[in-house]
């Protein structure tokens, strides 16, 4: 019984945070006191979800929280615009006879570099990180989830970083370093 | 609360926002908008066939008539290497015993009543799951949006610097292209949670094939089922000598005297018949996000152990936890309505997502109108078709070739947008024309 408290405690303090932030940024001024009260109530709701049923505590109170914040959206949705202005779709700004520069190779590389190459390197990474935890003695079960985790969170954080790296060469290197890096920890660990 | 994120780092990242929405997002709504409706997989097998009868448990005995029945009506066929029998549960309540052949609904008594006939639900779960294609391929795709969508979520974070400040900002009746970027950043923010957890979990499970491949070559010499092994647990070696079937309601009575607590819905028995055979039983722990825990048992109904996946390794745990992360399923229908709602709404993120870059290319002087009528159309075809599919389920029967008629249906939505833009371009076209030339004539 004191857990089922304890948990609904959670998802009430999670809801308060969530309207402390509504009103912390409707203000014109930013309000550090509401903003630390709102995110304290949001951070206190998880330790105590998760205190209460762990992982599932956590994911149904987040449920609340999310919900919350999406309903405080809903007024929006009827309020009419207090003022009139252009909408900003109204009119094409540029030459419609100007053609974009397809550059296709570009885009291939692009797509060649973000995509496999990055993938690749994203699972050399966690082939690298699953040797290591392995040679301090972590668990084979751990081991290889940490992999099956990895590998989808390395790829996507490279994938963004290289997209957002200006040049090819700097490209190149961050892929050509992940992988000097891997690949030989992993065979050294096998 | 700001973020101090230069100019040119934030426009980079708008430029990645696009380019990887831009390639991914196709599928990525697709696959959002089948998960958002698969969230019921248990609910529509239901309704597939609303006359089987359901009661909340059974007992032990009849589970044992059942396999009994169901194991007699395959003799003189090829043994059946694994038996596995659905208890009743609150989403489901019916007992369905599946074999390598065949899958029977179960009476109370035990009796067999009528063969499964959940061919749609089986298909969206499929088209979800793998996109209809083999498991390998389709899995690994699934996989790499899941892991784009998490992409997707940093790079929107790192485009928007007032992402917290603006949290609630939503000028929904503007009726320009300010509204429906507000309407994508405002639900993208406040699913954001939810949405990271998807994406994780589903990339998790899809890219297993890469994540597994490797680890099987780097580590267990090719041996791809050495990696899940570690896991899930291993299969015990098979006798192929014939043995009487084990006593499955041996194995359930034992669960309900020592483990009272946990909810049994599965019986799997493997090999059944053989010298080799053994029971495992998978209990839901209430409470827990894990799917649940392997109880084995050999082939007399004694137990052996249990795999951890309630209680061993946190990897143990964190694997067995991502499913029902994923779909829903942890916490009965009030959980299940709350994923279909944000499911939904990561859909329409999706879609507004493409729609945004169509109205920016628009104010660029490039309409992209065939690109954008083709959106149009996977957007309304995809819901659109999976309703027709249903409703053809609903009336005409199982043997309905869902795949085909949806992919079908959807080409055909795709096709027939494009058909009525272009049209109606030529319309305005030629409606300027006679108005041009009768100027000119006058």
């Amino acid at each position: 019984m004191a857990l089922i408290s304890q948990f609904w405690l959670a998802v009430l303090l999670g809801v308060a945070g969530v309207f402390v932030l509504r009103v912390s940024w409707a203000r014109p001024s930013r309000s550090v006191t509401l903003n630390i009260l709102g995110w304290g109530n949001i951070l206190a709701a998880a330790v105590l979800a998760i205190g209460a049923y762990g992982a599932w505590g956590l994911a149904v109170s987040a449920l609340f929280v999310m919900g919350t914040a999406l309903l405080l959206l809903a007024p929006s949705i009827v309020r009419r615009p207090s003022w009139k202005r252009r909408p900003l779709d109204s009119g094409a700004r540029a030459d419609p006879r100007q053609r974009q520069n397809l550059a296709l190779g570009r885009r291939v590389a692009t797509f060649a570099i973000a995509g496999p190459a990055a993938l690749l390197a994203a699972l050399l990474l966690a082939l690298a990180l699953r040797s290591i935890f392995a040679g301090v003695g972590g668990v084979e079960a751990d081991a290889n989830v940490l992999v099956l985790a990895c590998v989808p969170v390395f790829w996507s954080i490279l994938a963004t970083a290289l997209l957002l790296m200006e040049h090819r060469r700097m490209q190149l290197a961050t892929l050509a370093v992940a992988a000097v890096a891997a690949i030989p920890i992993t065979i050294l660990a096998r | 609360m700001s973020m101090t994120i230069n100019k040119a780092t934030v426009k980079r990242a708008l430029a990645a926002h696009s380019w990887v929405g831009l390639v991914c997002a196709g599928l990525l709504y697709l696959i959002c908008a089948t998960g958002t409706a698969l969230v019921l997989y248990e609910e529509w097998q239901r309704l597939e066939q609303p006359g089987i009868p359901e009661t909340s448990s059974i007992e032990p005995e009849a589970v044992q008539r059942a396999v009994e029945n169901v194991m007699a009506s395959e003799v003189g066929q090829m043994p059946t290497t694994h038996l596995y029998v659905h208890l009743p549960t609150d989403a489901l309540p019916r007992t369905t015993i599946t074999t390598d052949t065949q899958a029977v609904h179960i009476d109370e008594e035990g009796s067999i009543v009528a063969p499964e006939e959940n061919a749609w639900a089986e298909f969206l779960l499929a088209l979800h799951y793998r996109l209809n294609l083999p498991a390998i391929v389709g899995m690994t795709i699934v996989g790499l949006m899941g892991a784009m969508m998490l992409s997707l979520s940093l790079s929107g974070v790192l485009a928007h610097p007032r992402i917290f400040r603006d949290a609630f900002r939503l000028r929904a009746r503007r009726g320009d292209q300010t509204a429906l970027a507000d309407w994508h950043n405002r639900l993208a923010v406040w699913t954001l949670p939810f949405g990271i957890a998807i994406a994780l979990t589903g990339s998790m499970i899809g890219l297993y094939y890469v994540s597994g491949y490797g680890m099987a070559t780097s580590t267990y010499a090719g041996d791809t089922e050495a990696v899940t092994t570690a896991i899930f647990g291993a299969e015990p070696e098979v006798a192929s000598d014939v043995a009487n079937l084990p006593s499955v309601a041996r194995v359930l009575g034992y669960m309900d005297a020592n483990y009272p607590a946990v909810e049994p819905y599965y019986v799997v028995l493997h090999d059944p018949g053989t010298a080799g055979q053994h029971v495992q039983i998978i209990a839901e722990h209430p409470q827990r996000l894990i799917f649940g825990e392997y109880y084995n048992f050999d082939g007399e109904g004694r137990f052996l152990s249990t795999v951890g996946m309630s209680d061993g390794t946190a990897g143990q745990q964190i694997a067995a936890s991502s499913y029902n992360l994923h779909f829903g399923n942890y916490g009965g229908l009030p959980v299940k309505l709350v994923y279909i709602a944000f499911g939904g709404l990561i859909s329409v993120i999706v879609a507004t997502g493409l729609y945004i870059w169509f109205a920016k290319e628009r104010r660029r002087g490039r309409p992209r109108a065939s690109a954008k009528a083709a959106w149009d159309g996977l957007v309304i075809g995809t819901p659109v078709m999976l309703a027709a599919t249903l409703a053809l389920r609903l009336s005409l029967g199982n043997a309905v070739p869902f795949e085909a008629v949806f992919w079908i249906g959807v080409a055909g939505c795709v096709g027939l947008s494009l058909l009525r833009s272009r049209s109606s371009r030529t319309g305005a076209d030629r409606k300027d024309g006679p108005v041009h030339v009768e100027r000119s004539s006058a």
